[in-house]
């Protein structure tokens, strides 16, 4: 009976791995020497969005996108305030031109994002969970 | 001398950029983790309009000197900016921006909207100097900006009063975390240097002086916003005033006189005031706002506006519409002089002048805004302006036959680069 439903169980599992791994969470990372133990979502929303860019230990923090068209950018925005990439970049037009702030910095690829966290104290960015390594300090999940 | 004068600001600008970019480079590519020292960015709409009512020219501001009516024009709508940032360090940033639009002169000519020393000390504050970009109202400081928009432009009852773009001085933005919010203070401090089309020539608001503050509450998806402004106007107005002032000074009546001195602009002030609450979470946007421009001088109606805008994302595309409402308040000034001979032609030209900002009107807009690829945005807007025949601020070269109704189409093109 196990021997016969097996094979198929494990095709079923790896079927479903593509949209386990898409409904992972995304989680936003501190360098751990920030002196902050957990932001709140409006914290995570101030700094993103560039209202006001400064973690609760007092440490400025230094907003990190990833790369344009990574999924988990999509991700991010889409579970923090509800907008698609586009909704953000009108937003950011509207701050930019206008001469006011400016959007995070754009990391070219994942492990750059996390090199500038791990190399500077009020630098925050996020990954999907399972891309977090022991440097980061987990401030923050936007869970599915 | 004006268009000289705009040149050399260009040249300047453009010297300046390339200085910056040179010499930034080379630390950019020194410093890989940092943001880019140096960034050149753009903003553009390629729009075409038209109304249904050829007896009036709709205009998008007052800063246009004619508008369109019923045959499709890109004039109102299109423009093109150029923008460069230079971040300095982490606290220090210059920005130059310069845009090409319909302007009071009847062309495109491109003029330095923003060139601004920008000094962030701490989260909490901001400090900005040179020339800025105005926010009078809430959002004015973005309306060339049609990619920041959902609407095809800003709503012209509200917005299109709005006589400045920019001023040569500097502001204060204090940012402090309260309750669950932010509050925001911004003061503002400076001279107006732009021109106004009047008649068949220029309202001149360079060296008005130009002050204001708004207090700004944000929390969760909610933003409200207080703000109170005021100008100091430098000069009069030009020709008919003008000429019209003078025509009651001669007359030798006392009632003339003072009607002549209640039409003078130089050395009153404009005050504006508004009120604005945004939502924006989700596929959501509402946007409601009103406002109250009030003249010391007789020679421009005081008007209160009112708006609404509310849009809902479904998919890449984003349905809208809207509602407006415009009404200024008649001015009441007798010449005292008989409606007879010189004087009735006084008379007449007085009543003409004193209409001339007469506004009163409703506008119902519809529209779509579809993102259909990275930072472009198609738009399609309809609006419906009925008014009285009398409300004729918003309008060019209406005709006897103008009713104050008309409907207007537009299709844009929004990007950024």
């Amino acid at each position: 009976m196990m021997r016969r439903f097996l094979p198929r169980l494990i095709v079923l599992l790896a079927m479903l791995m593509p949209a386990l791994a898409h409904a992972e969470s995304i989680v936003v990372v501190a360098n751990p020497a920030a002196g902050v133990d957990a932001l709140s979502r409006n914290d995570v929303i101030n700094i993103f969005l560039g209202s006001f860019r400064q973690l609760p230990s007092g440490v400025a923090a230094l907003p990190i996108d990833l790369p344009p068209g990574h999924p988990a950018r999509a991700e991010f925005y889409r579970l923090l305030v509800g907008k698609n990439q586009a909704e953000i970049n009108t937003y950011w037009a509207r701050l930019i031109f206008s001469g006011k702030t400016r959007p995070p910095i754009q990391a070219e690829r994942v492990e750059d994002a996390v090199s500038m966290v791990q190399g500077s104290v009020g630098a925050i960015t996020y990954l999907e969970r399972s891309k977090v390594s022991g440097k980061l300090k987990i401030v923050f999940e936007l869970a599915q | 001398m004006m268009i000289k004068k705009c040149g050399d600001f260009l040249r300047a600008s453009a010297c300046l950029v390339a200085l910056l970019s040179a010499s930034t480079i080379a630390a950019a590519q020194d410093d890989e983790a940092g943001p880019a020292a140096f960034s050149l960015r753009g903003f553009g709409t390629a729009a075409l309009a038209r109304s249904t009512n050829g007896q009036a020219e709709v205009a998008r501001d007052l800063q246009q000197p004619r508008g369109v009516s019923d045959h499709w024009s890109g004039k109102i709508d299109s423009n093109l900016g150029v923008q460069a940032n230079y971040l300095a360090s982490e606290k220090i940033e210059a920005v130059l921006q310069t845009v090409s639009r319909y302007n009071y002169k009847g062309n495109f000519s491109p003029e330095l909207t923003e060139a601004l020393l920008k000094f962030d000390p701490n989260p909490f504050l901001s400090l900005r100097g040179g020339r800025v970009s105005t926010d009078f109202f809430m959002h004015g400081d973005s309306r060339l900006i049609g990619y920041s928009q959902l609407a095809v432009r800003p709503n012209m009852d509200f917005y299109s009063s709005l006589a400045v773009s920019y001023l040569d001085g500097g502001d204060v933005q204090v940012t402090v975390p309260v309750g669950e919010g932010l509050l925001r203070g911004k003061g503002y401090y400076g001279f107006l240097a732009e021109k106004l089309p009047f008649a068949d020539g220029n309202l001149n608001l360079r060296g008005s002086r130009a002050s204001g503050a708004y207090l700004d509450y944000q929390q969760g998806a909610w933003q409200w916003r207080g703000g109170l402004a005021r100008i100091s106007f430098k000069h009069s107005m030009p020709a008919p005033v003008g000429s019209l002032q003078s025509a009651l000074i001669e007359s030798g009546v006392s009632s003339a006189q003072q009607a002549a001195s209640d039409l003078e602009l130089q050395g009153t002030d404009a005050r504006y005031y508004s009120l604005g609450v945004v939502y924006d979470r989700g596929p959501l946007l509402v946007q409601m706002m009103l406002g109250r421009l009030s003249y010391e001088s007789e020679a421009i109606q005081d008007q209160n506006s009112g708006m609404f805008l509310a849009g809902y994302r479904i998919g890449e595309i984003k349905p809208f519409v809207g509602y407006s409402r415009t009404k200024s308040d008649a001015s009441h000034v007798a010449s005292g002089l008989p409606n007879t001979g010189s004087g009735a032609q006084i008379n007449a030209e007085l009543a003409s002048v004193l209409a001339e900002s007469h506004a009163d009107q409703h506008t119902y807009s519809i529209g779509l805004r579809w993102d259909f690829r990275r930072d472009m945005a198609f738009k399609f807007q309809a609006d419906a302006i009925r008014g009285k025949s009398d409300s004729i601020y918003n309008f060019r070269q209406e005709t006897s036959r103008w009713n104050g109704k008309t409907n207007v189409f537009t299709l844009a093109l929004d990007f950024v680069f």
